[in-house]
């Protein structure tokens, strides 16, 4: 798009030869009409051109600006500005390279989108997260309880190798061990279920992948280590073993679960290993309790835990069943006084709550209350009920200009609301409350001192109430 | 002033029947867009300037809802009053 500017001669030449008129009256013509609108807009007329558009005056106020050089504040007077408004036609062609294109929402797709991208991204690094954390954590449980197992070894190695002689003689039936197989799978498999309710988002599949790993190390580890010391007792017949077996085993069964997954454990080694090392199958078994006696502490501490859970949420179990029992007997106590005070004035259905003998007694002194609190509000009740006669007067009142039923009834009653008894006494005069007119001569009734007590809130009610209705009939 | 008043206003001054000055009002109408429409700059001297400005597309967000509207480039007529207009313009009385 080439930007020329055109000046009003080009303009007038391309008038006079599109209209084929002389220069001169184009001319005189461009000149013409620019004043005309000039003019219309110096006596603050708009102009309207057909086709074109329409030039209208535009106050601009003044206001305040800094000046650029010197930073003084200066204030920009108002001015007229001639502001010209495009005819809809001429908008069009203006806009007619843009025409369309339309206005495009944008709603949250794009920012979802990046979102979820960025999401996707960040799961995808999650799980390596966590798996690196989770591997750490159990790492370090690992070697908590390694530390604990090998305090505790030295303790017992004797007693274990003292096992191993009773145990070993086993192998001999290969019925046993198949039998007993599965017992370690569940261990095993418990022990994959109970670590991951310690971290509730572990992967089972890590943590039993870290479970065999630390116990294929352990069972490198220690193999060696124990089976030097061991090596040397196996050296002894198998006679002393036989002998031994007998007292070994009554002290077995007093012990705990322990050393039966001890066995457990250690006959599924054998089975596993006694294909390699036939020979050796003896030291090899007292060997491979190491790792599993680990493995049983890493069970019994896990049961441990567990227990201590137990106790503490059947603490908690207990203390809330305590407090809901006493709370229950705090109600119970709460809801007998009651029972009690409020059988009084409820008289007969309150009866049926109460045991034969309270019955007896009560049943007297109800009746005497209640007699008496209900007889004011009978009372009452007929006087509101009974249609009421004036016949005594206290006064008449002449209404004059702006008075007022109310007015009247405060004067006389000292309340206004008891306007309406006034109405009543003067029913013959007025038939509606509005019917008040100048000259009349109200009557004034002399009111029951119990009917209209200011006092007493049923008797305000009940003027209010006759209010309402002599208002709403006109 | 509307259309019909200008061209008598203008007739009166020219000594021309309307209907001649009605039409070359028409004529100047159509060159004036043509040249605007060409992408050119048509000035008049001592009154002002028409051109087509191009609006560059811009995003707006409703301010109650929040929803972000992309609107698209346009282009517009606009009219640019000469200085010496601007100063005939000040002799007017203040307004209000």
């Amino acid at each position: 798009m080439s930007k020329e500017k055109m000046n009003a001669a080009e303009i007038v030449e391309l008038l006079s030869q599109q209209v084929a008129v002389s220069k001169k009256l184009s001319d005189d013509f461009l000149k013409a009409l620019l004043a005309t609108i000039e003019e219309a807009l110096v006596s603050q007329d708009s102009v309207k051109i057909n086709g074109l558009g329409t030039f209208k005056l535009q106050w601009n106020e003044p206001r305040k600006s800094v000046d650029v050089n010197t930073g003084a504040e200066i204030v920009i007077d108002g001015y007229h500005k001639v502001v010209f408004t495009p005819d809809a036609e001429l908008k069009e062609l203006a806009n007619e390279p843009y025409a369309h294109l339309q206005p495009v929402l944008l709603d949250d797709g794009e920012e979802a989108t990046e979102k979820a991208s960025e999401e996707t991204a960040d799961a995808d690094q999650m799980p390596l997260k966590f798996f690196n954390e989770q591997a750490s954590e159990i790492k370090d449980i690992l070697s908590e309880i390694n530390a604990l197992n090998d305090k505790q070894e030295d303790k017992t190695q004797d007693a274990a190798i003292e096992v191993t002689a009773t145990q070993s003689s086993e192998p001999a039936t290969p019925e046993v061990p198949l039998e007993i197989e599965t017992p370690l799978e569940m261990i095993v498999s418990e022990e994959a279920e109970e670590k991951p309710e310690e971290k509730p988002d572990a992967k089972s599949e890590v943590v039993e992948k870290e479970i065999v790993e630390s116990s294929e190390v352990e069972v490198i580890e220690t193999p060696e280590e124990v089976a030097a010391v061991i090596v040397g007792k196996e050296a002894d017949p198998v006679v002393e073993e036989s002998s031994a077996m007998a007292p070994e085993v009554s002290v077995e069964e007093p012990q705990v679960k322990v050393k039966e997954t001890q066995k457990a454990e250690s006959r599924k080694r054998r089975v596993q290993e006694v294909d390699e090392f036939h020979p050796e199958s003896l030291g090899k078994s007292s060997v491979t309790r190491a790792p599993g006696r680990k493995l049983d502490f890493l069970f019994v501490g896990i049961m441990l835990g567990g227990l201590l859970v137990y106790i503490l949420i059947d603490f908690d179990v207990f203390s809330s069943v305590k407090k809901h029992i006493d709370s229950n007997r705090f109600r119970n106590e709460i809801v007998q006084v009651p029972e009690s005070q409020f059988v009084i004035p409820e008289e007969i259905p309150a009866d049926t709550l109460l045991t034969d003998t309270t019955v007896l007694q009560q049943d007297t002194v109800a009746q005497e209350v209640v007699a008496k609190p209900a007889e004011p509000v009978d009372e009452l009740q007929v006087l509101f009920d009974q249609p009421r006669v004036y016949k005594e007067f206290i006064a008449t009142e002449k209404v004059i200009q702006g008075s007022r039923l109310t007015r009247i009834s405060e004067r006389h009653y000292g309340v206004k609301e008891f306007w309406v008894y006034i109405f009543e006494a003067n029913r013959d005069l007025l038939n509606s409350p509005d019917d008040i007119a100048v000259g009349m001569q109200l009557k004034i009734p002399k009111l029951n001192p119990k009917l209209a007590d200011a006092d007493n809130p049923r008797c305000m009610e009940y003027a209010l109430k006759l209010h309402d209705e002599y208002v709403k009939r006109r | 002033m509307k259309h019909k008043g200008l061209v008598a206003a203008v007739a009166s001054k020219l000594n021309q029947p309307e209907s001649e000055v009605d039409r070359m009002l028409e004529a100047t109408v159509e060159i004036l867009k043509s040249q605007m429409v060409a992408g050119n700059m048509v000035s008049f001297q001592g009154f002002g300037s028409f051109e087509f400005k191009r609006k560059e597309e811009r995003l707006s967000v409703h301010p109650a809802t929040q929803v972000r509207t992309l609107i698209p480039p346009k282009q517009v007529v606009n009219f640019r009053q000469s200085t010496t207009l601007k100063m005939k313009l000040k002799d007017i009385l203040r307004h209000e």
